[in-house]
């Protein structure tokens, strides 16, 4: 027996020798720099990344910023945490003003005021993408630039801001972003007399166009006499909104999808339990449910 | 009870061993057969040639990466590919290959030359170009001739046009005979007016692409001059091809199409067309939405 159990010993170790099935080839081989700790300034061109678990507690300025043009952050699915500068925080989790071809990806973003902001109008060629947004207290995603790209990406429970009451924001998006394949679940404002309006997704300035495809928006809760909206298009624009799928939770003065004007154009999208299902927007082949 | 216990234990480490390793980090370099650390480049050798690091030149005529071999992958990992030192009269190419097979371009980052990237030869099929960002190249953004079942997909073209050498005319993407063109973004085609104040804006022009596909790209941004047109999509000798799901938005300005069939009807439907003044003209057109306001 003895030698029986000895087998099986050296057998289960040899096993453990072999080399076991990876879900990804990844590595840290690209990696410019590491970003160790936060708050953290990126001024130099390239892939930062997250090696570990960061988080800081302050409530002002910026846990990352980005201050030149093409740098990737790639967090390789760590976190990035502000929860610690609590509800009245005004923290960006990730920044870059005035900068072009910045990337976020594979990030866990949690507790910020706004989770990343790319913000300004020489800005452009951004991308968003396979992030995660958690708790983030007023807007998870803000991004402005054309050609820029918001994609894959899992927004929950934002809201909650003392800072900022009266609204909250899922994604924002200004100037012709593509936004693509995202979930929003939980847009909750903090309440400002009563009152506070909840946001899926609200873009701006998509004058020359652009594209709001396949997200999935839902868990909108607007207190009081606030609004529940799910796609808010604000500005004349000739964006298009495809293939979305917007639940509602049938409160009073909701709408699912919204334009400014009809040079907007939604299409395939299947829009449930809102007051107000497309408003102004031209709609072919919507699917709208008001059971 | 030993026995027990260790059976216990064996199990545990039995289990353990079946899961997957959690992958924890970005790209890597070990399927790289070689690096490119400088330009000019002439790569021949089969394999993955990747980037480390962002790579410049300021030549005039040429190309930053020539491939001269098959079964050759660029892989970019996200760095910089520029040319914007040449300046607008550039006649230079980023990345340029001529009758070589199955040639993989990805996440490069191409800025600033004539033509971003330029892929041709007949019969030379399979050619794969993803996940790139091409930006102020100053005539085509990407190239891909003769490569029958090719496949040009999400890639993000900005702000194509603005030659000095070559006026009158921007392209986006130009393909032909048999590519498919798969979900990308193309935002921005704007060329300086020819001697006459003219320059038209293309978005995607195909040609003799029968065997390709057009399908799920967003086009926006075609700004023509003088008596010049803007073409979101031109299919051009393609029946029977299928123009499907595109997301087109126009400047609501004159002389300006949407999908725009030529010498044969192309199937087009599906497709968001919003904001040219002939939305479709000469595709076999089912099902397409159109906004005229």
């Amino acid at each position: 027996m003895r030698n029986h159990v000895l087998m099986i010993g050296t057998l289960l170790f040899a096993l453990l020798l072999l080399p076991r099935p990876a879900l990804a080839a990844e590595s840290y081989d690209n990696c410019t720099g590491f970003i160790d700790s936060v708050p953290a300034t990126i001024s130099t061109q390239g892939v930062w990344c997250l090696r570990k678990n960061v988080s800081t507690a302050i409530d002002a300025g910026y846990a990352i910023n980005i201050t030149t043009n093409n740098v990737t952050i790639d967090c390789n699915d760590f976190k990035i945490g502000g929860l610690g500068g609590g509800a009245g925080t005004h923290t960006y989790g990730i920044y870059a003003n005035e900068r072009s071809n910045a990337t976020v990806r594979h990030c866990n973003i949690r507790g910020f005021y706004y989770g990343v902001a790319l913000l300004g109008s020489s800005g452009s060629g951004h991308v968003v993408e396979d992030s995660r947004f958690d708790g983030n207290t007023y807007a998870a995603i803000y991004v402005q630039g054309d050609g820029s790209a918001i994609r894959d990406n899992e927004v929950r429970d934002t809201g909650g801001s003392t800072f900022t009451d009266g609204s909250a924001i899922g994604i924002l998006a200004y100037d012709g972003v593509d936004l693509i394949g995202n979930t929003v679940t939980g847009v909750s404002p903090t309440p400002y007399n009563g009152n506070g309006s909840a946001y899926g997704i609200l873009t701006r300035g998509y004058d020359a166009g652009g594209s709001v495809v396949g997200n999935r928006v839902r868990g909108l809760v607007s207190p009081g006499t606030g609004v529940a909206y799910g796609i808010y298009n604000e500005g004349a624009s000739r964006m298009i909104l495809r293939g979305n799928d917007v639940a509602g939770v049938g409160s009073p003065g909701s709408i699912g999808l919204y334009c400014e004007d009809n040079r907007a154009t939604a299409r395939d999208n299947v829009v449930s339990g809102f007051a107000t299902s497309v408003s102004i927007c031209l709609s072919d082949r919507d699917t709208t449910n008001t059971n | 009870m030993r026995i027990s216990a260790f059976l216990a234990w064996s199990f545990l480490l039995l289990s353990s061993f079946l899961w997957p390793l959690r992958a924890q980090a970005a790209e890597g370099y070990d399927n790289c057969t070689g690096f490119i650390d400088s330009l000019p480049a002439t790569i021949h050798q089969e394999g993955v040639w990747c980037l480390r690091k962002d790579l410049g030149t300021a030549i005039t005529i040429g190309q930053a990466i020539y491939v001269g071999g098959n079964n050759i992958t660029i892989d970019c990992n996200g760095y910089k590919l520029g040319g914007l030192g040449a300046g607008a009269a550039t006649q230079a190419t980023g990345i340029f290959s001529y009758t070589v097979a199955n040639l993989s371009i990805r996440r490069c980052n191409i800025r600033g030359f004539m033509t971003g990237m330029l892929v041709s030869g007949q019969n030379m099929g399979s050619h794969v170009i993803e996940d790139n960002r091409l930006e102020k190249n100053t005539r085509y953004g990407i190239i891909v001739m003769g490569g029958k079942g090719a496949m040009i997909r999400r890639n993000i073209i900005l702000d194509t046009g603005g030659s000095t050498w070559s006026r009158g005319d921007a392209c986006a993407i130009d393909a032909g005979s048999g590519v498919n063109v798969v979900d990308n973004t193309i935002s921005g085609v704007a060329a300086i007016a020819d001697d006459n104040g003219n320059a038209s804006a293309y978005g995607i022009f195909t040609s003799y692409n029968a065997d390709g596909v057009v399908q799920r790209n967003r086009i926006r941004g075609l700004v023509p001059r003088g008596e010049g047109a803007s073409f979101g999509i031109i299919s051009n000798l393609s029946n029977p091809t299928s123009l499907r799901d595109n997301d087109l938005s126009g400047m609501g300005i004159p002389n300006s199409f949407g999908l725009y069939c030529s010498n044969s009807p192309a199937i087009a439907v599906g497709n968001v067309i919003s904001g040219f003044s002939t939305p479709i003209f000469g595709c076999s057109a089912t099902g397409n939405t159109v906004n005229t306001n």
